[in-house]
């Protein structure tokens, strides 16, 4: 048995530790290859969104190279009528291809399907070593979230071009060819300890934008044109409200509690749109939108896919926070056909906006103080 | 000898290249059609300019452009930007309080919106390129009206028939159904700019509000029939400046004026007789992992200027050593 799974961001690495402990085989497809993806486009409706089209890309992949059983997870939802991992199922197997599928839909997932699904995985090992692999791949998830977070913050303040990517692409590079939890710990040790070191700009104040939108795409670099790479190069610094941490979060964590509070983005959210669900992460661009748009942020990114119903319908609130708070708030759609040159085109003008917009500020409050206090000056 | 600033706006449809002097007024603009080759493009307006102007002092120089990384390592550039803050500049300069800019170009339309005299908003075109400067010079073609009479054809019509503006494809045929069906050529036109029109305010300005001063810029604003449209839809006077057709590489100008100012540093300008050198580009495609990037690169009289268009950098740091 060879288990294959689908990229999403940075999440094979705890997958990765997740399997590596738990001894099973398994086989990686490659991180961020435009093959893959075109295999995926070639194989999809055309209308399908692009993370779609890669993760079936992904499928196929690993199943051409030797995988029989096939690990994926969804959030569900009403995304795509619920229908989004039977297609890809149907899609292959009219294929031809035959495979074990396991398909965990988060939103409605009990541990009695959990534990009948892993079943056959865990005959023969002890309950100490599942609990501790599980435990290792979590730990991982935050541990990369924030070494991401903590890269994103170094970077736009950084005093020598590059730095930051460079440490980056070393820890991926490795992050993709190392076995077990003991050397991905490791290389994450490092990362940060070098991240750390980097030398900075602490007087520089960058422009500070938040991320917002469809889940895949706003946490897959390589989908997303690496757009917290770009923004930050261009002095930007990115708060990413999706990530892969975040969706454990909200689909394993919270699940675990019995006492549930509501999340506080769906509670912003609740005056433009009076609804819980929307499909999708739709509903918390909306609450994180208001959420952010208070004064922490000069600016607000939504990022999705082409032809994403949930962030289409959150999209059409967005014009009304903006107008509400004042805060820029721009729309990116992305799919295969995107052309690079336009996109930069777009961050780097928003990136100009925010920072004009910024020193104009800066300029009002310090045209303003002398004439406040004139008394002060001049008893000084 | 007086300093002059050197625009360089190298867009899909067209080259644009405006020299300002020191008091930001346009000495000498060139408009040319890119035609898909813009290095030809460049050189041959760098090469006017030489011509006309003689040998006068560059201090800066900026570009902008869908192709302006390419530009600036032909042309060295002290300064690259955005179209969408180069338009802004200029269009401040010209009218200072200017509250929206409308901007239709060959392959791109945007909107931008300011405030207190920063950018506050903007929109471009994103999947769809309907309503732009080819898709007239197409249709233009087609019917076999010379693109500069366009506007007077639409100014005739008292009674404009209604195409389907969504989309490209389904106006070219709606406007053919129309033709076969007995509509003055007069009445499709001005059709078809109210159709541009209205796509134009419905993809781009959608719930946002326009208020005046508006500008109105870019090759089609040349088109009087768009903007007699615009101003019937909007109810409200578009001003169309000079140099419409140069505002991105006026702005550029200014820009490159005002970096040169701040830096105090030698311009990055290669100087006019570079445009006599020879240019060539070829890509390649990296296999050094799964990206597989591709990377362009330039040589001038055969030695490399620059790479760009790899992720890693593998690349691009070569190019220093030239």
């Amino acid at each position: 048995m060879k288990i294959t799974f689908p990229h999403m961001g940075d999440a094979y690495i705890s997958v990765k530790v997740l399997l590596d402990e738990l001894g099973l085989d398994y086989y990686m497809p490659p991180v961020g290859s435009h093959e893959t993806m075109e295999i995926g486009i070639a194989n999809s409706p055309e209308f399908m969104c692009l993370p779609f089209k890669k993760v079936l890309g992904d499928f196929i992949n690993g199943l051409n190279n030797g995988a029989d059983t096939i690990l994926f997870g969804e959030s569900g939802g009403q995304c795509r009528m619920s229908y989004y991992g039977d297609l890809m199922q149907d899609i292959l197997r009219s294929m031809g291809y035959k495979f074990n599928y396991i398909h965990f839909n988060f939103s409605h997932l009990t541990y009695k399907e959990a534990a009948r699904n892993l079943g056959p995985f865990l005959t023969g090992k002890s309950k100490l070593s599942v609990i501790k692999a599980a435990v290792n791949a979590g730990w991982t998830v935050f541990a990369v979230d924030k070494l991401y977070a903590l890269s994103r913050k170094i970077r736009c303040r950084e005093i020598k071009h590059g730095t930051t990517d460079k440490i980056m692409r070393e820890f991926e590079q490795k992050a993709q060819t190392v076995h077990g939890f003991k050397n991905i710990h490791r290389a994450l040790t490092e990362a940060r300890k070098e991240l750390k070191h980097v030398e900075i700009d602490k007087t520089f104040e960058p422009v500070k934008i938040a991320l917002v939108g469809e889940i895949f795409i706003s946490s897959d670099s390589f989908t997303n044109l690496e757009i917290e790479k770009k923004l930050g190069n261009m002095g930007a610094y990115v708060h990413n409200t999706m990530g892969v941490s975040e969706w454990i979060f909200k689909h394993f964590i919270k699940y675990m509690i019995p006492f549930n509070r509501r999340d506080k983005s769906i509670e912003a959210a609740q005056p433009y749109m009076h609804t819980d669900d929307i499909g999708g992460h739709g509903i918390y661009t909306i609450g994180n939108t208001e959420l952010l748009s208070h004064g922490s942020y000069d600016g607000i990114i939504q990022i999705y896919p082409f032809t994403c119903m949930p962030e289409i319908i959150a999209q059409t609130t967005l014009g009304e926070i903006q107008r509400k708070n004042g805060v820029p708030v721009m729309t990116l759609i992305l799919d295969e056909m995107t052309g690079e040159t336009g996109y930069i085109t777009r961050l780097e003008a928003f990136v100009d906006m925010l920072r004009f917009q910024k020193e104009q500020k800066y300029e009002e409050k310090n045209q303003k103080e002398p004439i406040k206090h004139p008394k002060l000056k001049h008893v000084s | 000898m007086n300093p002059y600033y050197l625009g360089i706006d190298v867009g899909s449809v067209s080259t644009d290249l405006v020299v300002t002097d020191e008091n930001d007024t346009v000495i000498k603009k060139i408009y040319l059609r890119t035609c898909g080759k813009p290095i030809a493009a460049l050189t041959h307006g760098l090469r006017i300019l030489r011509d006309e102007l003689g040998d006068i002092q560059i201090s800066g120089a900026g570009t902008t452009g869908s192709g302006r990384q390419l530009a600036s390592v032909i042309a060295g550039a002290d300064i690259v930007k955005n179209e969408i803050t180069a338009h802004s500049i200029a269009s401040k300069k010209i009218i200072p309080d200017v509250r929206t800019i409308m901007e239709i170009g060959g392959q791109d339309s945007k909107i931008i919106f300011l405030k207190n005299g920063v950018v506050c908003d903007f929109a471009m075109n994103t999947v769809c390129a309907a309503g732009t400067g080819s898709f007239l010079d197409r249709q233009a073609e087609r019917m076999e009206i010379p693109i500069e009479k366009f506007g007077e054809y639409a100014l005739r019509s008292k009674n404009p028939t209604r195409i389907a503006g969504r989309c490209a494809v389904f106006a070219e045929s709606d406007m053919i159904h129309k033709q076969q069906t007995g509509h003055s050529e007069e009445d499709i036109i001005r059709g078809l700019c109210e159709a541009l029109v209205r796509n134009y305010l419905s993809n781009l300005a959608k719930g946002k509000e326009i208020v005046g001063p508006v500008m109105f810029q870019g090759g089609v604003a040349a088109n009087i029939g768009i903007k007699a449209a615009f101003e019937h839809e909007l109810g409200l006077k578009m001003y169309v400046p000079e140099y419409y057709d140069v505002m991105g590489a006026y702005g550029a100008a200014l820009l490159a004026k005002k970096k040169v100012k701040k830096t105090c540093k030698p311009t990055a300008f290669y100087g006019f007789e570079n445009a006599f050198n020879e240019f060539e580009t070829r890509s390649i495609e990296c296999d050094g992992c799964s990206n597989q990037c591709e990377v362009i690169e330039v040589r001038v009289n055969g030695e490399v200027r620059a790479r760009w268009g790899d992720k890693c950098g593998k690349w691009s740091n070569l190019s220093v050593a030239v």
